[in-house]
C-alpha cells in the first residue's frame, strides 16, 4: 500500500471518528423541544413565552458538579414561579460535552451556541462551565440577530475572556459587535493565582515547579500564578506542559526531581489524565506531606481522588469563591438549605451557589431592561448585589464580580475538604495578570 | 534472521511504504548522518550534563518500551500474514487492561493481598488477560476478516476501524467512560537508588514479564510447528496449502498469539500504570502501529526495536533537562522519525536489512 | 474400482465462466507407476493439476485418490491423504532455510495441536531433533549439498531451489508426486540425472508419479504411460511408443517437433 494510499484510509479513519462522537454526543430523543435548539437540550420545564438556557458539561467526570447548577437553576427559577418581572420563562438544560470524550467538546460548543443564535425568544444563557467552551460560545452568540444573547457564567475563571490577558485580541475578540453580553460570578483565576502563591508563601514554600495542561486555562492560571510567585519571592524552577495522552510522567518527575522543588502546582483539569499525574508525582518525589501539591480548581472534582486514589491524600486544590457549604450571609445560607431540602444532598459542590447567584444576575438585568436583548446586556454590568447568595458584591463595567475570596481545599480519606479561605490584596491579582 | 513472517522475496506483491524510491544520492545520505549526529550529540551533552537523569529516563524508557513492543508484535503478525492492518489491535489491548482489572482487582481484591497471594492473583489476572484478548482477537478475525479475505483491501481496513470503534464503545458499556484505577499492585520499594532517585521493582517485574515473553514468542514463531505453519502462510499462502497447512487455523494462530501479547501488555499496563479507560489504546496502538512499521512491517524484532524506540523517544523528551523539545512534542516527534525512517529505510530499520541477507 | 488404481477420475470437467479447461476427461493412474500428461500449452494439464490438489473444484465429475473421494475437500486434508505437488515456477518459502521449507513440509505429519505446540515438552523437542534429521536426509536424498541447507530458499541457485521444492513435497509423505514441468531450465546431463533421480525414488519411497513435461525424451525415458490433452479434450492415451505413433497426436501437438 502506497504512503498516498495509508493517508487516505488514516483521514477515512478520522472521518469516522468524528462521525462515531458525533452519533455518540446526540442526547435522549422526546418530543416538545424548543423549536432551534439541538437535542443536546433537555425538553423545557416551566411555561411561558421566553426561554432560559443553561450550557454545561453533563458527561463525564463533570457530571456531578454541572447537575447540581442545572438544579440551582432551576431551584431559583421555581421560587420565582419562572416569572421574571412580566416576563414568563421556560428553562432547558443544555450539554456541551460528549460522552467519547468525557468533557466539553469544541464542536458540541460551536452547535450549541449556533442554535442558540436561531431561538428568538431566547432572553440569556447560564454558563459554561469551561472557559475554553466559553470562549467558542461568546463570540458566536454575541452576534445574534437582535443583539448579543446574555450570558452568565457561575464558572469561567479564564481572565481573557473578561479583562487583558496577555493573549492578543483578549477580550475583545469575544465581543465582535463591540457590545458585551458577558459576566460571571466567579472568581477570575488571576485571584486565584495569586492566592496559590499566597498559600504557598504561608507555608513557607520557597522552591516551586508548575505543571500545566496547555489549555486555555491551564496556561492561563500557571502564568497568573508564576507572576504572582515571583511577585512573593518564590522561586519558580519551571512552568512545562503536561501531556494528557502520555502514559505516565515518571521521566517528567524524574527530570523536575534533580531542581529539588519543595512544591508542585498542577494547572489544567483533571480530566485531561490528571489522576495519572498525581499517583507519578507521589511515586518519583515522595508524597505529598514530604513535597507539597497544590493543583488550580480544575481538580477541585470528585474525579480526583477517585482517579489518584491515596496517592491524592493530603494535596490541596483551591478554587475561587467561598465554599458554598460554609455560606455564612443570610441568603447563602438560606440557598444552601433549601438546595439540601429539595434535592435531598448533604454536600452542595463548588459552584452550585454560584449558578443560582449566575441566575440571580442575569433576573436582575431582565428585570431592569425594556426587554430587547441589548438592554438586557447593557444592565449585566455594574450592578450592586447586596444580599447576594455567595455574599455582598459588585459587578464591575467588565463583568467580573468584586469578591476574591479563594477557597483552599485538602484531600482527606477520599473527600475534598475546605481548609481555609485566601484573600489576595488586589494589588497582588493585578500583579497575577501581568 | 528468522524473525520474519513475511518475505521480502515477494516484492511485487508486497509494497513497502516508500514514499519515494529508495534515494541514494549523497546529498540525502549526508542529511541523514548529520541528524543522526546531532541526535546522538543531544543524547550525550544530556548524559554528560546529568548522567543520573539520564539513567534513570533511559530505564523508564526500556519500561515503557516494552509494552508498545508487546502490542507492536501483534500489529506486525497480523500484518505479515494478512496485509492488512488491524487497527482494532490497540483495542484489543485496552481489554486486556479491564480484563485484568476486572479479575485481579475487582473479584480477587489483588489491592488487599501481598506476597505469595498477590503473586498468585496476578498470574491469574495476567492469564485470564492473554487468553481472553486471544480468544477476542481470534473471534474478530473470524467475524470481521475470514470473509473479506478476498475483497478488495480496503473492505478489511475500513471493517477493522469498525471493529476498533466497537471494541472500544463496548469496554465504554461495561466499564464506563471515566478511569477505572487502582492503588499501586506491584511492590515499589526501591532496587537501587540513583542520585536519591528509586529504582522500584515495579519497573524490574514490567521487563521480568515482558522481556520472556518477547522471547518466547520469538521461539514460538521461530520453532514450533504453528508458528513455522504460520509463516509459511505468510510467505505463500498456496504453497502452504499444499503442504498440508490449513491456512484458515495458521491465520487464526497468529491472531491469537499477537491478541495474547496484547492482553499481556494490557496486563502490564493496568499492574504498572494502575489506570485505564476505553480510549486507552488509541494512542498506544497508533504508537504500536508506528512501532511495528519503523522496525519494518513483517518483522517481529523490528517490531520489537521499534517499540523500544519510540518508549525511549517518549521518556529522553519529557525526562531530560537539556534542551528536550518538552512532552507536547512527542508525538510530533514519533511521526518525524516515522518519516525520516521512511524516506531513508523504506523497508523500515530491519525490513531492508533481511532481504539483501545472505 | 480396483485397487490397482491409485487416482481415478472420471468425466472431470472444469469451465472458468464460459471456457471449458477440462472437458469430461477421464483419467487413472495405477499405483507405483510413472505416468506423463502431455500436451501444447493452454491445453489443460495445470488445470488438472490444480483439481487433483483440491485448488480448483471440479465443476462436475468425481476424482477418487487412493479409494476416496477427493472432490470438495480442502486443500490441506487431500495433502494430509498423501498428494505431494511442484510447481512449474517454483514457490517455496523464500524467507526460510532450505531445511526449514522440508520442516515445513512435514507440518500435516507431526500432530502436535496448536496449543500443545506452544509448550516444548521433553517430548516435543525430540519430535523436533527426528524431524531436523529427517528434513536433512531428505534433502540430502535429493542432491543438495549439507551447507546449502542453512541458505535462505530465495538465495538459493534455480538447481538447488527445484531440489528443495521436491524435497519439500516428499516431506509431505505423498503416495502420489505431482511435477509439474521439473525439467524446465535444466540441462541435458542435469536432465538425466532428474531423470534416473525419478526411477529410483519410486523404487525406494513406493511413489506413484505423475508428471507434466514438455521434453519429449524425458517422457518417453521415464514414463511406462502417457496421456496427451489438447483444448482440453483427452485425444490419447498409451505407452509412450504408441502414444508418439498416434496420429492425432502428432498432428495436435508433436506434428513440428522430432521425436528423439
Amino acid at each position: 500500500m502506497s504512503m498516498r494510499k495509508l493517508g487516505s484510509i488514516l483521514l477515512l479513519a478520522g472521518a469516522t471518528a468524528v462521525l462515531a462522537t458525533a452519533a455518540a454526543s446526540a442526547g435522549p430523543l422526546s418530543g416538545k423541544r424548543i423549536a432551534g435548539l439541538p437535542n443536546t437540550c433537555s425538553k423545557p420545564v416551566g411555561h411561558g413565552k421566553y426561554v432560559i438556557a443553561s450550557d454545561f458539561p453533563l458527561q463525564g467526570s463533570l457530571r456531578p458538579l454541572s447537575v447540581q447548577m442545572v438544579e440551582a437553576v432551576k431551584l431559583e427559577l421555581k421560587k420565582m414561579h419562572y416569572k421574571i418581572g412580566k416576563y414568563s420563562v421556560q428553562f432547558v438544560s443544555c450539554d456541551d460535552s460528549t460522552a467519547a470524550k468525557g468533557s466539553w467538546d469544541p464542536q458540541t460548543c460551536t452547535n450549541n451556541a449556533n442554535s442558540y443564535k436561531s431561538v428568538t425568544n431566547l432572553l440569556g444563557v447560564i454558563g459554561t462551565y469551561n472557559s475554553g467552551c466559553a470562549e467558542i460560545i461568546a463570540p458566536i452568540i454575541n452576534r445574534a440577530p437582535g443583539g448579543g444573547i446574555p450570558m452568565v457564567s457561575p464558572a469561567n475563571t479564564y481572565v481573557g475572556l473578561t479583562k487583558k490577558s496577555g493573549v492578543a485580541g483578549e477580550p475583545q475578540k469575544y465581543f465582535p459587535t463591540g457590545k458585551r453580553n458577558y459576566a460571571r460570578v466567579a472568581v477570575p483565576d488571576n485571584f486565584q493565582g495569586a492566592a496559590d502563591a499566597l498559600y504557598l508563601k504561608h507555608r513557607h514554600i520557597k522552591r516551586v515547579y508548575v505543571l500545566n495542561d496547555a489549555e486555555a486555562y491551564g496556561l492561563g492560571i500557571a502564568n497568573n500564578f508564576v507572576r504572582a510567585a515571583k511577585k512573593l519571592g518564590l522561586t519558580v524552577l519551571g512552568n512545562s506542559k503536561w501531556d494528557a495522552s502520555q502514559p505516565n510522567y515518571q521521566s517528567l518527575y524524574q527530570g523536575i526531581a534533580s531542581k529539588h522543588p519543595q512544591a508542585i502546582f498542577l494547572a489544567g483539569i483533571v480530566s485531561n489524565n490528571g489522576g495519572q499525574l498525581i499517583k507519578d508525582k507521589v511515586s518519583v518525589l515522595g508524597n505529598n506531606t514530604k513535597v507539597l501539591l497544590l493543583a488550580s480548581d480544575g481538580f477541585n472534582d470528585s474525579a480526583t481522588p477517585k482517579d489518584a486514589g491515596n496517592s491524592a491524600a493530603g494535596m490541596f486544590i483551591t478554587i475561587g469563591g467561598s465554599d458554598p457549604n460554609k455560606l455564612s450571609n443570610p441568603t447563602g445560607r438560606a440557598f444552601v438549605k433549601a438546595f439540601r431540602k429539595a434535592y435531598h444532598v448533604k454536600h452542595l459542590e463548588a459552584y452550585t451557589a454560584y449558578a443560582g447567584q449566575a441566575l440571580l444576575v442575569l433576573a436582575h438585568a431582565i428585570n431592569k431592561s425594556d426587554g430587547s436583548r441589548l438592554s438586557i446586556d447593557k444592565h449585566l454590568f455594574k450592578q450592586k448585589f447586596p444580599k447576594g447568595i455567595i455574599g455582598s458584591f459588585k459587578i464591575d463595567s467588565s463583568g467580573d464580580p468584586s469578591l476574591g475570596g479563594v477557597t483552599v481545599d485538602v484531600v482527606k480519606h477520599g473527600n475534598i475538604k475546605a481548609v481555609t479561605t485566601v484573600n489576595p490584596p488586589l494589588s497582588l491579582a493585578k500583579a497575577a495578570l501581568g | 534472521m528468522g524473525t520474519s513472517v513475511g518475505t521480502a522475496a515477494e516484492t511485487s506483491r508486497r509494497p513497502s511504504f516508500a514514499l519515494v524510491p529508495r534515494l541514494r544520492s549523497r546529498a540525502v545520505a549526508v542529511v541523514g548522518i548529520l541528524l543522526l549526529a546531532l541526535v546522538a550529540f543531544w543524547l550525550v551533552e544530556n548524559a554528560v550534563h546529568d548522567i543520573r537523569q539520564f539513567a534513570l529516563v533511559s530505564l523508564n524508557g526500556i519500561t515503557n518500551g516494552s509494552i508498545y513492543a508487546l502490542v507492536a508484535i501483534g500489529y506486525t503478525l497480523v500484518y505479515g500474514i494478512l496485509e492488512l492492518i488491524n487497527f482494532a489491535h490497540g483495542d484489543v489491548f485496552s481489554w486486556g487492561a479491564m480484563i485484568t482489572y476486572s479479575v485481579a482487582i475487582s473479584w480477587l481484591g489483588a489491592s488487599g493481598h501481598s506476597g505469595i497471594a498477590l503473586f498468585g492473583i496476578l498470574a491469574v489476572g495476567l492469564v485470564c488477560a492473554a487468553l481472553f484478548c486471544a480468544t477476542l482477537n481470534m473471534a474478530v478475525e473470524r467475524v470481521a476478516y475470514r470473509r473479506l479475505r478476498n475483497a478488495p483491501r480496503l473492505a478489511p481496513l475500513i471493517t477493522a476501524i469498525g471493529m476498533s470503534f466497537v471494541l472500544s464503545n463496548l469496554i465504554a458499556v461495561v466499564y464506563g467512560f471515566n478511569y477505572v484505577s487502582s492503588e499501586p499492585l506491584l511492590p515499589r520499594g526501591a532496587l537501587f537508588t540513583i542520585g536519591g532517585q528509586a529504582y522500584g521493582w515495579d519497573k524490574l517485574i514490567v521487563l521480568l514479564i515482558t522481556v520472556p515473553t518477547l522471547v518466547s514468542l520469538m521461539i514460538v514463531v521461530k520453532r514450533t510447528r504453528w508458528g513455522k505453519a504460520m509463516r509459511a502462510t505468510a510467505q505463500n499462502r498456496d504453497a502452504a496449502r499444499l503442504m498440508g497447512i490449513d491456512v484458515d487455523r495458521a491465520i487464526a494462530f497468529a491472531f491469537g498469539l499477537g491478541g495474547a501479547l496484547a492482553g499481556i501488555g494490557g496486563f502490564v499496563y493496568l499492574v504498572y500504570f494502575t489506570q485505564g479507560r476505553f480510549d486507552l489504546g488509541f494512542r498506544i496502538g497508533l504508537f504500536a502501529f508506528t512501532a511495528a512499521v519503523l522496525g519494518g512491517i513483517g518483522n517481529i524484532l523490528g517490531a520489537a526495536l521499534g517499540g523500544y524506540l519510540i518508549g525511549f523517544i517518549e521518556n529522553y523528551n519529557s525526562g531530560l533537562t537539556w534542551h528536550a523539545p518538552g512532552p507536547s512534542w512527542t508525538e510530533s516527534l514519533v511521526f518525524i522519525l516515522l518519516i525520516l525512517i521512511l524516506v531513508f529505510r523504506p523497508h523500515g530499520l530491519l525490513g531492508e536489512s533481511l532481504s539483501t541477507r545472505s | 474400482m480396483t485397487d490397482e488404481l491409485l487416482v481415478d477420475a472420471r468425466s472431470v470437467r472444469k469451465e472458468f465462466g464460459g471456457l471449458v479447461a477440462c472437458n469430461d476427461i477421464d483419467f487413472t493412474v495405477e499405483r507405483g507407476s510413472i505416468v506423463s500428461l502431455i500436451g501444447p500449452n493452454g491445453a489443460g494439464k495445470t488445470t488438472f493439476f490444480n483439481m487433483l490438489t483440491g485448488s480448483y473444484t471440479p465443476t462436475a465429475g468425481e476424482i477418487v485418490f487412493d479409494g476416496r473421494d477427493i472432490v470438495g475437500l480442502p486443500q490441506h486434508k487431500i495433502t494430509a491423504l498423501g498428494i505431494g505437488r511442484t510447481f512449474q515456477n517454483i514457490r517455496l518459502f523464500g524467507a526460510m532455510t532450505a531445511l526449514e521449507n522440508v520442516l515445513v513440509g512435514m507440518h500435516a505429519r507431526l500432530d502436535s495441536g496448536l496449543f500443545r505446540s506452544l509448550f516444548r515438552t521433553p517430548l516435543q523437542r525430540r519430535e523436533e531433533r527426528q524431524g531436523r534429521a529427517q528434513a536433512r536426509e531428505l534433502l540430502a536424498y535429493c542432491g543438495l549439498s549439507p551447507r546449502a541447507e542453512r541458505q535462505y530458499a530465495r538465495h538459493l541457485a534455480y538447481g538447488d531451489q527445484r531440489r528443495v521444492e521436491i524435497a519439500r513435497a516428499l516431506a509431505t509423505d505423498p503416495k502420489l508426486l505431482l511435477l509439474d514441468e521439473p525439467t524446465a531450465g535444466m540441462n541435458p546431463r542435469e536432465t538425466n540425472a532428474f531423470v534416473d533421480f525419478v526411477r529410483k525414488a519410486r523404487e525406494d519411497r513406493g511413489l506413484t508419479v505423475l508428471l507434466i513435461e514438455h521434453d519429449m525424451r524425458v517422457v518417453v525415458q521415464v514414463s511406462e504411460r502417457v496421456t496427451v490433452l489438447d483444448y482440453g479434450e483427452k485425444i490419447a492415451e498409451g505407452t509412450p511408443d504408441e502414444v508418439t505413433a498416434d496420429e492425432r497426436v502428432r498432428s495436435a501437438y508433436l506434428g513440428t517437433k522430432p521425436v528423439a
